[in-house]
């Protein structure tokens, strides 16, 4: 499915105003170098005109020193004439074209293609002048902008030596274009590449919009789609599915608690509620009400044990842990539990053999872990006929600690081991133990709370459930 | 015994006064934390019994107020909060003991009874004796009509137990706490299997049997 994106979209990415950002930025800078550039030659350009215009009129003068005013106006009318028919009579003026005036001390003209003294024209440095193009061709006669040099003659004539600045300019424009071009590319790339990146960023976002949206509208199952590449948008997938799936896990958990309640709690709380309705129907004697009240009071005291296991398992599997664990023993603990059973085994003629090694030690919470420990002989001494025998061990294998409690009972089916981990399931459906079937569930909660996990395997014959923790030190 | 009852639950606290009255004790309740902090300073109750749930204040700051005015007066705290966590707190704040809701009056009763005794100055005495039960508590030797018992170490320490609670209901929970130190309800009843093959150690071949069963209660000790 493809995702529309909008330009006000895309304008609010972060990575499209940092995009932004940049080719201003960069811009800014390419333009003030860009200015430095074009101020640095057109600044050169002048130089080299004004070398060529001294050089000119040194030379110039230095004939006139030598040779005298006539050899003087001879060269100027000489160079005027060169400089003429260097423009083609119908091409354009030359850019560059020199322009040459030899005047009177009242600036009237006595030789050189320039007819007219500019009114501007001072001696000393060259200056800027609009001069009256003396030449043929087109732009002929209209004024130009020339460098000038003016020396004024021992005699008190003036010379005046002029370059067109035209090619200079035009230099300069050429100049001044292609930095405005580079400027334009340079400033269109970042754009355009601001919007790709944006897009991208989006197109990837978008997938996990969608996904939550889904997530949103009821469908828990949905996932982040992880995208081509890895990189950190798939971290980022790949940590949200993580979390989708605890909180999946959680909520299915939840529901299946709120299932159990009812299915659980509501047939044994009809039952109490018949047998008292039954018993009050008729006048009975003293007798009679007193054992309907201790029933009563056994069903009660059922129910609560029924409801405070779902409480723990529902607590432990939200994981919500108020203190952190603290360091324990796990061999002491196994050994005061075997303590306590020991003689449960031996009244139900089987037989507890204990085998811990010795200080193995647990980050946990003793007495979660010795109810699970508990629960665990407790169902093994249940299910195990008369004669058996229940196996507790605890040894330490590379960074966890196994615990283990085998019978040599009748076991479980392979195809049923993952349903007893299920909460209630038992598999005596006649119900001929007591117990609420929450035991291995209970252990099981336990266990992950600490981040082990249980295993049931067959103990050939028996059931043999293992716990593997994770070891401190 | 004169028990303050600090409970706010109006249904709770008729039965419970009830129950407590009719087992022969004063009992009084206050339902508001203010009013019951106030008559709980006053003093002349040998008995504090406090809900943490009361309503805008948790009852164990009854308690600390009791402790910080120098009080020692026994303090039973009943909590729906059942988590390890919570009894620890519980006791910490100067609760001499915890009962999670829901408990039957029972349990409730000789738990009372059980700290009521526990002001009795009996705790160091090296020899305990009902009848012609003696337990060496220094010796760690335990004798019947003279007879010497052998007694495991965990069934000495039961049998120690209910001998410093001698004459008073025991219940399961209070053995399996203060014997085994554990707090949570084992599925089937290991406290029974305990019980009856200390009854056969200490009981059998006697004519008068001493470890005697309350029915919906618990267990008690006593001489015949």
């Amino acid at each position: 499915m493809r995702v529309p994106i909008r330009a006000a979209q895309l304008r609010r990415t972060t990575v499209f105003r940092l995009a932004m950002l940049y080719a201003g930025l960069f811009s800014l800078t390419l333009a003030a170098a860009f200015m430095i550039v074009y101020w640095l030659t057109s600044t050169q350009l002048q130089a080299q005109i004004d070398t060529g215009l001294i050089s000119e009129s040194d030379a110039l003068v230095a004939l006139y020193r030598d040779r005298g005013l006539r050899a003087l106006e001879q060269t100027v009318r000489a160079r005027s004439r060169v400089e003429e028919h260097l423009v083609a009579p119908a091409g354009p003026a030359d850019p560059g074209r020199r322009v040459y005036l030899l005047a009177a001390a009242d600036h009237r003209h006595v030789a050189g293609n320039l007819r007219d003294w500019p009114a501007r024209a001072r001696t000393g440095a060259p200056v800027t002048l609009a001069v009256r193009d003396p030449g043929a061709g087109p732009g002929s006669g209209q004024a130009r902008w020339m460098r000038a040099r003016v020396v004024r003659l021992s005699n008190g004539d003036y010379l005046l030596v002029a370059q067109a600045l035209d090619e200079a300019n035009e230099l300069r424009g050429h100049i001044l274009v292609s930095l405005l071009v580079a400027l334009a590319a340079a400033l269109a790339i970042g754009v355009a590449g601001g919007i790709w990146m944006g897009r991208s960023v989006l197109l990837r976002i978008a997938g996990i919009s969608r996904t939550a949206a889904e997530i949103m509208a009821g469908d828990l199952s949905r996932r982040v789609p992880l995208g081509r590449r890895d990189d950190e948008f798939a971290d980022l997938a790949r940590r949200l599915n993580a979390m989708l799936a605890r909180i999946e896990a959680l909520m299915r958990g939840m529901r299946e608690v709120t299932d159990n309640v009812a299915h659980d709690l509501r047939g044994p709380l009809s039952r109490l509620r018949g047998r008292l309705e039954v018993t009050l129907r008729q006048a009975r004697d003293a007798g009679d009400y007193r054992s309907a009240m201790e029933q009563a009071i056994a069903d009660a005291d059922s129910l609560l044990r029924t409801f405070n296991a779902l409480l723990s398992i529902a607590r432990l599997q939200a994981g919500v842990r108020r203190e952190p664990f603290g360091k324990l023993d796990l061999s002491a603990l196994c050994e005061g539990v075997a303590d306590l059973y020991g003689a449960v085994a031996e009244e139900a003629g089987l037989e507890l053999r204990v085998d811990l090694a010795p200080g193995i030690r647990i980050d946990g919470h003793a007495e979660l872990l010795a109810q699970a420990v508990s629960n665990l002989l407790d169902n093994a001494i249940k299910y195990v006929p008369p004669g058996g025998a229940v196996d507790l061990s605890l040894r330490a294998e590379d960074g966890s600690a196994l615990l283990a409690v085998a019978d040599d009972g009748p076991g479980i089916p392979e195809g049923r081991r993952a349903d007893v981990l299920e909460r209630f399931v038992r598999l005596d459906s006649s119900r001929s133990q007591p117990g609420n079937g929450l035991g291995l569930s209970l252990v099981k909660a336990v266990t992950e709370a600490h981040g082990g996990s249980m295993r049931l395997a067959d103990n050939h014959p028996g059931l043999k459930v293992l716990l593997e923790f994770p070891r401190h030190g | 015994m004169h028990i303050l009852l600090v409970e706010d639950d109006a249904e709770a606290v008729t039965y419970l006064l009830r129950g407590l009255r009719e087992s022969g004790h004063v009992a009084e309740s206050a339902s508001d934390g203010q009013e019951a902090r106030a008559r709980a300073l006053a003093g002349g109750h040998d008995l504090v019994i406090v809900d943490r749930m009361l309503p805008g204040m948790d009852g164990l700051e009854i308690v600390r107020a009791l402790r910080g005015a120098g009080s020692d007066v026994p303090v039973l705290v009943l909590s729906a909060l059942g988590e390890v966590d919570d009894r620890v707190e519980g006791l910490r704040a100067g609760g001499d003991d915890y009962l999670v809701k829901p408990f039957s009056f029972a349990e409730l009763l000789a738990r009372v009874e059980a700290l009521a005794r526990r002001v009795r100055p009996d705790r160091s005495v090296p020899v305990l004796a009902v009848s012609d039960l003696r337990l060496d508590r220094l010796g760690r030797e335990v004798t019947r009509s003279g007879r010497k018992l052998s007694l495991q170490p965990r069934e000495f320490r039961l049998l120690e137990y209910l001998m410093l609670n001698a004459g008073q209901v025991v219940t399961r929970t209070m053995l399996l706490e203060n014997v085994w130190g554990y707090h949570f309800d084992p599925q089937t009843n290991v406290i029974d299997v305990h019980i009856s093959r200390l009854r056969r150690k200490i009981d059998h071949g006697f004519p008068d049997p001493l470890l005697h069963t309350v029915r919906g209660a618990g267990y008690c000790l006593r001489a015949p």
